[in-house]
């Protein structure tokens, strides 16, 4: 998976309509609620084989930082 | 290990009572910020209809109602039972439990035992397992009540848990059988997790007054007391993840199973969102596993697979390879696998006050 694919991944979880970029700071995306949260740890666990819980996710600050731990 | 096979035993009948009251999350609206959020709650969780109880009825009303329509169906009587086990986090009374309570009021036999558990989501397999134990040992025939009446603990403005919960009783009939096909039971306990769901206030450590009943708005904006029932969802939703996947994959491997052996995988209805976070984590075909239960009348707690299967498997549950799973407070978990039988499956029914 590349960085567009991941992105276009994580605006069918968000179900925005807002642009996202790998810059974009997760606190500002106004779907970025724990229905998100919960969606995108199903989403990096399974696709990138990794065991991250719902704290870890709440870590995240950026895009990038996702992709950085799912190494896209 | 809690890692079981059984021979001879066999579930023969199930029955499912739902709460009176038909709630839908459009006439909530006023709680939701905007149109926009609810519509992806819908689609997403799934919140469509609940159906929950009046303040006067209760967990034990609806078993009752689900056991005499059993009765009427299969002309099974309380003298065919040598033990009733009933499990609810909702009971009329601390003391005694609803077991003994249905025991008197059927007029079961003195060697037909009760007894009483306690357990939330994951309580239909922890009963069957129960019950799969005594029908080896002694019992010919089980009656095992499943229900929670949790609305009754969660306050309406509690927005995180009002729209998720709805309130059913059920009573299914497992027997002994030398014909029944070999059962496989794993189950899981977790008790470093046993405060992500629980009700502080209320119980003998911290006793009902005047404090445990006020009202307090959380981080989020949600009402709760003290006594209501509270859920730490992340971590639940953590917990379900990490955890439901590998127990799935545990019993397929004992029972000399794959995926595509399987007719149906019954998951616990907490919610859409999560029945197809696991089935997609497992690459489950959509059509092996139920998920309309929840939209219909909400997560029914220990109810909900029994309700899932009398609602959406009625007439297609017998001569089938199933896998059930529950999972929830304890934490506890546990899956079995079943090749069902001549299974007498009630359609749902809604609560009729008597009289």
């Amino acid at each position: 998976m590349d960085k567009t694919e991941f992105i276009k991944k994580f605006v069918d979880i968000l179900q925005t309509e807002s642009n996202i970029t790998s810059e974009t700071k997760l606190e500002d995306i106004e779907e970025w609620d724990s229905l998100s949260k919960m969606g995108t740890l199903a989403f990096l666990n399974k696709d990138f084989n990794l065991n991250l819980t719902f704290g870890d996710i709440e870590k995240f600050n950026t895009v990038n930082d996702m992709m950085n731990k799912a190494g896209v | 290990m809690a890692k079981v096979k059984f021979n001879n035993v066999k579930i023969s009948a199930l029955s499912a009572v739902v709460g009176d009251i038909c709630i839908n999350i459009d006439d909530e609206k006023q709680y939701y910020a905007t149109e926009k959020q609810l519509l992806r709650l819908k689609k997403s969780i799934g919140f469509n209809t609940r159906y929950v109880v009046n303040k006067d009825v209760t967990t034990y009303d609806l078993c009752l109602q689900a056991i005499k329509e059993l009765f009427n169906k299969t002309g099974l009587t309380s003298d065919d039972f040598d033990a009733i086990i009933s499990i609810t986090q909702t009971p009329d009374y601390k003391m005694p439990g609803n077991a003994h309570l249905i025991h008197g009021e059927l007029g079961f036999k003195k060697d037909c035992i009760a007894i009483d558990l306690e357990l939330g989501c994951s309580s239909f397999i922890y009963g069957l397992f129960q019950a799969f134990m005594l029908c080896e040992k002694f019992a010919k025939r089980v009656l095992l009540l499943n229900g929670d009446t949790l609305s009754k603990i969660i306050n309406i403005k509690n927005r995180a848990d009002a729209p998720i919960f709805g309130d059913c009783g059920c009573a299914t009939v497992i027997e002994r059988d030398e014909k029944a096909s070999d059962s496989y039971f794993i189950l899981k306990s977790d008790g470093s997790g046993s405060k992500l769901m629980y009700q502080k206030a209320g119980g003998f450590r911290n006793p009902s007054n005047e404090e445990t009943k006020k009202e307090k708005i959380n981080e989020l904006g949600n009402t709760y007391c003290d006594e209501d029932f509270y859920m730490s969802g992340g971590d639940v939703f953590t917990f379900t993840l990490t955890e439901q996947p590998p127990i799935l994959k545990e019993l397929l491997e004992f029972s000399h199973n794959s995926i595509d052996d399987i007719d149906y995988f019954i998951f616990h209805q907490a919610n859409k969102f999560i029945v197809e976070s696991i089935a997609n984590n497992l690459n489950l075909p959509i059509g092996k596993v139920p998920v309309s239960n929840f939209s219909k009348y909400g997560n029914q707690s220990g109810a909900s697979i029994i309700s899932a299967i009398c609602s959406e498997l009625q007439n297609n549950f017998s001569d089938k390879e199933v896998i059930l799973q529950g999972f929830g407070i304890g934490l506890s978990w546990g899956a079995c696998y079943l090749k069902t039988n001549q299974v007498t499956v009630l359609p749902i029914q809604i609560y009729k006050k008597e009289g």
